[in-house]
């Protein structure tokens, strides 16, 4: 079991059919955490994207105000750089798609959006919130803190992965080191807000 | 051993200016401000405190690392000591912990409902651990302490300090985790300037507060422990 932090893939778009649709296809791939679509632009505040921190934003290009249509980063406030890919429900100028970290439209199959998704979610890695955060530690160490997280002992969780209690002493060391983090509680704090375990699952 | 660099009569406004924290010890230990040109000496005689303990609490404050040389003091100054430490208690309680809560729960208050409960329940912990340890020293430790002085010491008691060996760590390391996470992990609210800044008092304090037990009343204690044994 790889933990890895689920992207958070946001949807706004008026066309509720779509949204539900782009919605069902991409949780179904289970590799994205989708947000449930918002139908309307007005309602995703500055303060309500820095709640959810989404990873990627699918935009319907329809719902910018005409002046906005080149850039449609506007929509963030300047401290969350998240990429947002079009959500092309209507014909829409080639200029306008161009400013967006991709496109996908109402004919695009499962496999186009997810690879659409994915090179989006790759540019904006630098600066995408959760994805930064995370590579601040090694895929085995992750592992490791999501099993500190739920409670589990240096012996369990080197049985539980094979390893030898000095080897996950050592990670731990490291995670420790790296994140400035010492007490459990606050490790497992770390993993939630990093989305790297879920808090239903502790 | 360090020297001190306070002396007796240097003014208390100086020492004052150098090194604000002590601003909160005064209050703790009852010394009103509008003193004038007072110098510690004057300022001791009228508050009847032990010089040579204030002067290194001065010391601890304006430097956390200076070791202070328990020899300096007699078994006059424990009472005080304990005074300090008492107060200090009740201000991280009745004044620090209030505060925290609510500047604390005015940041995480952006946050998605499920992270503020994790947040909040973080802090409750810390609290409540805090506390408890407070809690330990005023009915175990402190209590022993005066039953020594009121019996000279020539007391039979099956506690002995050096079973206040107690280690702050635990708490010191989820205070400081909690710093780490609201300035690398939550977007800023109006309300974390202030928190933050009061979860680094709290920290410098307790700091001082512990260099206090450990370095100052424990040595103190055993000193006034073993002169007892001997004289048996």
């Amino acid at each position: 079991m790889k933990p890895s932090a689920r992207p958070h893939v946001l949807i706004v778009t008026p066309a509720y059919v779509v949204g539900r649709g782009v919605f069902e296809s991409l949780s179904a791939l289970s590799k994205y955490h989708v947000v449930d679509p918002i139908g309307s632009l007005a309602d995703v505040t500055p303060e309500r994207l820095k709640r959810m921190r989404p990873s990627v934003i699918l935009l319907d290009p329809s719902e910018l105000s005409p002046s906005d249509r080149t850039q449609p980063h506007a929509i963030l406030p300047a401290d969350l750089n998240i990429p947002v890919v079009a959500l092309v429900t209507t014909l829409t100028d080639p200029n306008t798609l161009a400013a967006f970290d991709g496109a996908i439209n109402i004919y695009s199959t499962q496999k186009q959006m997810e690879t659409t998704i994915d090179n989006a979610l790759q540019q904006g890695s630098l600066s995408a919130a959760v994805s930064e955060k995370t590579t601040e530690l090694s895929a085995r160490e992750q592992t490791i803190l999501c099993h500190v997280a739920r409670g589990l002992s240096n012996k369990e969780i080197a049985d539980a992965l094979n390893l030898s209690v000095f080897t996950v002493t050592t990670h731990r060391k490291n995670i420790t080191r790296k994140l400035g983090i010492r007490s459990i509680s606050g490790l497992t704090i770390y993993a939630i807000l990093n989305h790297l375990v879920e808090p239903n699952e502790l | 051993m360090a020297t001190l660099s306070y002396s007796v009569r240097t003014k208390l406004v100086d020492i004052l200016l150098e090194n604000s924290d002590l601003i909160t010890v005064l209050e703790r230990m009852g010394i009103s401000l509008g003193f004038g040109e007072a110098t510690v000496g004057q300022i001791c005689r009228q508050y009847g405190l032990d010089v040579e303990f204030f002067l290194m609490l001065c010391q601890i404050y304006h430097n956390p690392k200076f070791a202070p040389d328990s020899n300096r003091l007699t078994h006059a100054a424990l009472p005080q000591i304990l005074r300090y430490l008492k107060a200090s208690h009740n201000y991280y309680i009745q004044t620090l912990f209030p505060q925290l809560e609510a500047m604390f729960s005015q940041t995480v208050m952006q946050l998605s409902t499920e992270h503020q409960q994790i947040l909040k329940h973080f802090y409750q912990e810390y609290q409540e651990e805090a506390i408890r340890h407070f809690d330990y020293e005023e009915s175990h430790v402190f209590p022993y302490v005066e039953h020594l002085i009121a019996c000279g010491g020539r007391c039979s008691n099956s506690f002995h300090i050096q079973q206040f060996s107690e280690n702050h760590t635990d708490i010191d390391s989820k205070l400081h985790d909690l710093k780490c996470i609201f300035i690398k992990y939550i977007p800023s609210a109006p309300s974390s300037w202030n928190l933050l800044h009061t979860i680094f008092h709290l920290e410098d304090d307790l700091l001082r507060h512990t260099v206090v037990e450990d370095s100052v009343l424990t040595p103190l204690v055993l000193r006034l422990e073993s002169e007892n044994k001997e004289e048996k």
